[in-house]
């Protein structure tokens, strides 16, 4: 995948529904299940689960500017899962992994000589998280201010549309840098609340793929 | 270290605390489901939780149906998937029209009535089926089942947490770590006696703390202490002079419910002992009412041989002999039941 220099302001970026989104390159990707059986030492219970991964599809905007980089995120929900009423009820779901060392998986969300950065939305919430995860389990939500991440969002026409935003610097610890001219990786994740989706049982897009980010 | 041997020290203990409850002298007065829910339950999104609470039985139970919703593990102690409870089933969140019935003189009009919290009228509810018999005239039958987080020894709420938020502590107590638990619910899944509550208003599940604040004191648990009928014994297992040490152990009368979901939980029940059976023509007969097949689906084949010593023992204090079993579960000084846990609440 590629993510190309556009000089566009934060704040357009930030719009889901911005006709310059319009001039930016989609990348269709394919989502499948998430192999959770390999989960069975970390919960034997959400091992066992079946049945998840209902979104098949997503599709993908990606832009930078030198210094903020964005990207849009949609893909076709009916249901729109963005409050909670019942305590068998869960929300839909959205997020983008990063490796933070070479070699990390995005099928165990790294490990701990290994961790991974991810950039988590959930409809109805008041934002978005940082995630730092070194390996099934160990997750760890941190708020979006961690990192400078922000998100917006609107669901049209049976269609969730997503947008993440954050500065391209990274300090380091536990927040990805993205460098103008450096390649890195990138995996993502959606959960379809209405098919009580979280945790593992999600549909994914694989191990990370190469993300080529222009100079 | 492996994950595997992480959760295995998850669950573990060095001590652990357990709770006995005599069947026999529960009158289902729900004064420990009371004390409880003053204590704990009365924060937004809690409304429905009862983590102490008690039901007829045989029954739905509550949360309703948590018998047939699998969880806990099988014969070969393998993970065996469980169902989410909703709101209506785990009792939830009554309101009244007490303003209309009481403040705007429609007193002769308008009656006292709950709605649902969707606004329905109730179809279901915390104890709907209270006192419902099972058996036919005039052989009915039920007993009072108290019930609340067992703080088992193997604990499937621990094992299905994916963010290993749930642990034992020393003294055995299983909690739900608030900071860490993010609301996934596969614990309400896998906990077989549906003692797992999902907080809508802060997004984590939450269970019985087993009172620890008091019990860090050595106050017992208010449900176990507020007891009116006595019912209850508390103190560590392996306290040889404690009663729960006594009725567990050496005297064998007080067991595990549902021994078979293979979680080895903490709470304890001596029994019921039930009253006599009437034949065809009337007649009384030394037959209990409660049929032995519906004890054994409860507590297992060990109930057979825990009545035997409870008819047994009763029959010596009726014949005037002296009898111990008898005299712990009759506990004259309520301080005797609770181990070192008799410190004053205030
Ligand atoms: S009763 Fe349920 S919630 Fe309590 S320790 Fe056992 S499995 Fe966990
Ligand atoms: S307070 Fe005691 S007697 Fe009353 S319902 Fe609870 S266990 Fe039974």
């Amino acid at each position: 995948m590629k993510v190309k220099r556009h000089s566009l302001d934060a704040a357009l970026l930030l719009d889901g529904r911005a006709s310059a989104w319009s001039g930016i390159e989609e990348t269709l990707l394919p989502l499948s299940p998430s192999p959770i059986a390999l989960t069975e030492s970390v919960s034997p219970y959400m091992a066992k689960i079946t049945g998840h991964g209902k979104v098949k599809k997503i599709r993908v905007r990606m832009a930078h500017n030198g210094s903020i980089f964005s990207m849009r995120l949609s893909w076709d929900d009916p249901d729109k899962d963005n409050e909670t009423t019942d305590l068998d009820e869960f929300s839909d779901a959205v997020s983008v992994m990063f490796p933070l060392a070479k070699g990390a998986t995005a099928f165990t969300m790294g490990s701990e000589e290994k961790p991974v950065n991810a950039w988590f939305w959930k409809a109805g919430e008041p934002g978005p998280f940082d995630v730092l995860a070194e390996g099934y389990a160990t997750s760890n939500r941190r708020p979006a201010e961690t990192s400078g991440l922000r998100a917006s969002d609107y669901h049209e026409g049976g269609t969730w549309v997503v947008v993440l935003q954050r500065p391209m610097a990274g300090d380091g610890h536990g927040i990805v840098h993205i460098e103008p001219g450096v390649d890195t990786g990138i995996a993502f994740a959606v959960w379809e609340g209405s098919n009580k989706e979280r945790s593992a049982q999600k549909a994914v897009s694989g191990e990370f793929k190469r993300l080529k980010v222009d100079a | 270290m492996s994950e595997t041997s992480s959760k295995q020290n998850l669950k573990t203990s060095a001590r652990q605390l357990a709770t006995v409850i005599d069947l026999n002298k529960c009158m289902g007065c729900q004064s420990c489901t009371v004390a409880c829910k003053n204590l704990w339950t009365q924060r937004p999104g809690t409304e429905h939780m009862r983590w102490a609470n008690v039901g007829t039985y045989p029954g739905r139970g509550y949360p309703r149906d948590w018998q047939s919703k699998g969880g806990g593990y099988d014969k070969d102690g393998n993970a065996k998937a469980g169902e989410l409870i909703n709101l209506v089933e785990a009792g939830d969140n009554f309101q009244f029209n007490h303003d209309e019935v009481f403040n705007q003189q429609k007193g002769q009009s308008a009656h006292l009535q709950p709605t649902t919290s969707k606004g329905e009228k109730p179809q279901w509810g915390y104890n709907w089926d209270e006192d419902q018999t099972s058996g036919d005239w005039p052989n009915a039958f039920f007993f009072y089942l108290p019930r609340k987080c067992n703080h088992c020894s193997n604990a499937p709420c621990i094992d299905a947490c994916s963010r290993n938020a749930i642990a034992k502590r020393e003294d055995g107590v299983v909690l739900i770590d608030q900071e860490k638990c993010t609301g996934h619910r596969h614990c309400v899944e896998a906990c077989p006696y549906g003692m797992v509550y999902y907080n809508l208003s802060t997004g984590r599940s939450e269970k019985c703390i087993e009172c620890f604040p008091r019990v860090e004191q050595s106050i017992a648990p208010a449900c176990n202490r507020q007891c009116v009928g006595r019912t209850r014994a508390y103190g560590y297992l392996d306290d040889k002079d404690s009663q729960v040490h006594k009725l567990v152990y050496d005297w064998q009368v007080a067991l595990p419910l549902h021994p078979e979901y293979g979680t080895q939980p903490n709470v304890y029940y001596v029994p019921p002992m039930s009253t006599f059976a009437y034949d065809d023509e009337g007649r009384l007969t030394d037959e209990m009412r409660i049929p032995m097949e519906v004890l054994e689906e409860y507590f297992g084949s060990a109930v057979n041989g825990a009545l035997k010593t409870l008819v047994t023992e009763r029959q010596k204090k009726k014949d005037g002999k002296s009898s111990e079993l008898m005299d712990i579960l009759i506990s004259r000084r309520w301080e005797d039941r609770f181990a070192q846990f008799t410190n004053e609440p205030v």
